[in-house]
């Protein structure tokens, strides 16, 4: 038996989430996904320890402002989402850390502790979910990388919360972390499908980073990196911005660096300037000395658009594997990105359940996210959209 | 700018879909490289390593083995190992397949509890796929192997899963066209063997019917021989009449009559007569006997032909004759329309001699009935050779139509008769039963298509399909 399963609430009172909450875990779940406001997560676990008793794989993350079901969207209020999965035949396992050093090496041991949870010691997983908190996310990425390969897709995306205040976290069943990760290993039943993707587009503004401090880019072709940024954006026809907090006027011209297939087609990871300060710039992601870096561009129409069109075409690559029966899917729709269309969000959020009728899906508003390219490798990017969808019991 | 993006975006989806399409291409390509060596390869085995070089073609691996799972005892065979020193490998192999069966992905043998390998090389590989490959006949188990932790991922399992599951289902039809052609070698060498047996069993029933036939001739020709001794002498006694005649010069009528007389000459014209038609029946008797012995001793084995079976009951009847007519009177129920079947007349005839012998014998301590009849519809001949005899033992009555099988004493059966008569009714695409009562008497019930629209060679071929089916 395989069956999957969503859930929303909101409003101001948490305490009247817990009963509802309490009955849509009841049936215990092989692995329960969450995204809630970062208020609702510390009240329940605080205040109801043991509200998740019946769910061993269990991950609720912080997401910017609310969420999203098949059913319903809210945002600017306290709200929790909840995508659940019934596999008989299927394997899960969870696994978390809350360390703050040595990250690689406990993303290793973490990822095998999960799969060890799972049962299945040695064998790979179909897929590995991560959601962390912002900062090292590569570095999570590569620990959990060198324990199982590189081919494995990782999915997943970064904790947020509603002003970029550090007020992030991630729970299980037992605790909420506002440091570490956590991480899931699917063995599904069914067929899965996943896309990563930017839907931006790269500017002929190019420059080679010269000076980088992990997420602290200085120079760019050793000028100033925000005065570089700033001409880049004045070359495009844009006004050029202000040091401070830049996150929500820099959406729509992120950096991009450009991981092709082949150079007809750029393939853009996406770096999101959140602060300037002092001719730096301060990302959402890591750079490297020598990295070409371009200025991309956005438009509030093409966000508008993605999530429709992501989901249309993973589910006919699904046809194109013979699967027809979709039963459900995940959207890690970036933070920033759903900030800056806010109020087109009810239209988003239709238009992908137009796609997907009578199918439940759930969408969470990271700060950063995990996802697996068409070539197999898993990135960590910002402004990005990862999706998974899941097919049917053959 | 906006539509740059959304055409940048649509771009990325369609690299997918293109993804997924070259994953088919390059499954087609496989299938057809694996055509290709099946038409080179006559030896499963060699096949299977060729096939798996050809799947090294899309999917990149440092190592392969390929074992062989004897089902009965669970013992593995290896078949082909990339690699030497593969003992110690297998033998962690097996332990870790043994929960079951399936495809399973190990991004690193390592984790695995319990995993030791010694062998440098096989110590340097951490990756491994391994899925069984089942063909019609056999188990086997194919690994693959990389120095790459996680080296394969879920397209290397659908590309796997699809090719090996080509691979045995091709080899299945490989195997089974192999043993098609076995099984129609083993048809032949079977025809052949009945043919023999039932030579043997023909010389065996005709050294049974020598006496009698002996007898049966002897009578004939008793009475032919010992009215030639009379006709001998009534030629005789003609000659002293036209001599004595010859002596007279003149010949008074009184002196005709009285010689006619002396010599009883009516008589011996009468009688002469009556021997001549005499040895003329006798003749005809034994040339009718020796007809029939010589059309059962050498039947033309490939003539099919149309027969009427009335017509075939009464001329093996008359070959039979000897043996029943002391113990049985025979009662005939005809169909009153002839009822011709296509089919090899001396073989069927021998169906009969033997179920006429069996009847026969099976009355033997009293005078007793065997009830011939025949009858039939459009499609089939139905003939019932019954008797009144002893019956047969509900116990044996399964095996009476076993090769060897007989109950009659040591030296005086062959146990052949009535399994040659089950296999000649077979090859004519007919059915035999039997129903006995012990005491009250058995009946053989013989059913026969009329006309087989089939030769024996197109019913053997379909025969042996019907087998591996």
């Amino acid at each position: 038996m395989f069956a999957i399963d969503t859930f929303h609430t909101h409003g101001s009172d948490i305490d009247k989430f817990i009963q509802p909450v309490s009955q849509f875990t009841n049936n215990s779940p092989d692995l329960l996904l969450g995204f809630a406001t970062t208020d609702t997560i510390k009240y329940l676990f605080n205040n109801q320890p043991g509200f998740l008793k019946n769910t061993h794989n269990c991950l609720i993350i912080s997401s910017c402002l609310g969420s999203s079901t098949d059913q319903t969207l809210s945002l600017n209020e306290q709200s929790i989402s909840l995508f659940s999965i019934i596999d008989s035949n299927g394997h899960y396992g969870v696994a978390s850390c809350n360390a703050t050093d040595n990250l690689r090496e406990n993303a290793a041991q973490t990822v095998l502790k999960a799969i060890a949870n799972a049962g299945q010691a040695g064998l790979a997983p179909k897929m590995v979910w991560c959601f962390q908190v912002p900062g090292n996310e590569e570095l999570v990425l590569q620990g959990i990388q060198d324990a199982i390969g590189q081919r494995i897709p990782v999915f997943g995306g970064s904790c947020a919360d509603n002003d970029i205040s550090a007020k992030w976290c991630f729970s299980d069943t037992e605790n909420v972390y506002q440091q570490g990760f956590i991480i899931a290993v699917l063995y599904p039943s069914v067929e899965t499908f996943g896309f990563y993707s930017s839907g931006y587009d790269k500017t002929d503004q190019q420059g080679t980073v010269t000076d980088v401090d992990g997420r602290l880019l200085k120079t760019i072709d050793n000028q100033p990196a925000f005065d570089v940024y700033n001409q880049w954006r004045k070359n495009i026809g844009l006004n050029a911005l202000t040091s401070g907090n830049i996150l929500a006027q820099s959406t729509m011209t992120p950096l991009a660096s450009a991981l092709s297939l082949n150079d007809e087609i750029p393939r853009l990871l996406l770096s999101h300037p959140a602060v300037a300060e002092n001719g730096t710039l301060e990302l959402f992601s890591n750079l490297s000395v020598g990295d070409t870096i371009y200025l991309a561009s956005g438009s509030p129409e093409q966000l508008i658009k993605r999530g429709d069109m992501v989901v249309t075409s993973l589910t006919k690559l699904a046809e194109l594997h013979a699967i027809k029966n979709i039963t459900g899917a995940i959207i890690i729709f970036c933070g920033g990105c759903m900030l800056s269309i806010k109020d087109a969000m009810q239209e988003v959020k239709e238009s992908i359940a137009a796609q997907l009728p009578n199918t439940p899906f759930i969408m969470g508003f990271t700060f950063g996210e995990l996802g697996t390219f068409s070539d197999s490798t898993s990135k960590h990017g910002n402004l990005m959209i990862s999706c998974e969808i899941f097919g049917g019991p053959e | 700018m906006s539509s740059n993006e959304i055409l940048l975006e649509k771009l990325h989806l369609l690299q997918v879909h293109n993804l997924a399409l070259e994953e088919n291409r390059a499954f087609n390509s496989l299938i057809l490289n694996g055509l290709d060596a099946i038409l080179k390869n006559d030896k499963t085995e060699t096949l299977l390593t060729e096939f798996f070089d050809i799947l090294q073609q899309a999917i990149a691996f440092s190592a392969a083995i390929l074992i062989k799972i004897n089902p009965s005892n669970e013992t593995t065979t290896l078949i082909t190992a990339s690699h030497p020193q593969s003992d110690e490998i297998i033998t962690q192999l097996k332990a870790l397949n043994k929960p079951n069966r399936d495809i399973k992905n190990v991004f690193n043998l390592h984790q695995l509890p319990d995993w030791q390998v010694t062998d440098p090389f096989w110590h340097s590989q951490h990756a491994m796929l391994t899925t069984p490959v089942s063909t019609s006949t056999e188990s086997y188990q194919l690994y693959i192997f990389s120095e790459t932790i996680g080296a394969f991922n879920q397209h290397d399992i659908t590309l796997m899963q699809r090719f090996v599951s080509f691979a045995g289902n091709t080899i299945s039809q490989f195997e089974k066209r192999n043993l098609l052609v076995k099984q129609k070698e083993m048809e032949e060498k079977q025809s052949n063997i009945e043919q023999v047996l039932i030579n043997s069993e023909k010389m065996a029933s005709l050294g049974q019917m020598a006496a009698g036939v002996a007898h049966e001739i002897n009578n004939p020709l008793s009475y032919i021989v010992s009215n030639i001794q009379n006709l001998a002498y009534n030629l005789e006694q003609f000659s002293h009449l036209i001599n004595a005649l010859k002596a007279e010069k003149a010949i008074a009528q009184q002196t005709l009559a009285d010689t006619l007389q002396h010599y009883q000459f009516d008589e011996l014209e009468t009688d002469s007569s009556d021997i001549i038609a005499e040895m003329t029946e006798g003749a005809d008797r034994v040339k009718e006997i020796v007809q029939g012995l010589r059309q059962f001793a050498h039947p033309d084995q490939t003539q099919i032909g149309d027969i009427d079976i009335t017509e075939l009951i009464d001329n093996t009847l008359r070959v039979a004759w000897n043996e029943i007519k002391y113990n049985a009177n025979v009662e005939k129920h005809y169909d009153t329309e002839p009822v011709i079947i296509t089919g090899r007349s001396t073989q069927l005839s021998q169906v009969f001699l033997n179920l006429f012998f069996n009847a026969a014998q099976a009355i033997c301590d009293k005078v007793g009935v065997i009830s011939i009849t025949t009858k039939a519809d459009k499609k089939n001949a139905y003939i019932t050779i019954a008797d009144n005899g002893s019956g047969i033992d509900e116990d044996k009555l399964n095996k009476i139509f076993d090769p060897f099988y007989t109950t009659k004493p040591i030296g005086q059966g062959t146990g052949l008769g009535l399994a040659i008569s089950k296999a000649i009714i077979e090859q004519h695409s007919g059915q035999i039963r039997v129903e006995s009562q012990l005491n009250q008497g058995t009946a053989f019930y013989i059913t026969l298509p009329k006309k087989p629209t089939l030769t024996d060679d197109v019913l053997t071929i379909l025969h042996a399909n019907k087998q591996i089916e």
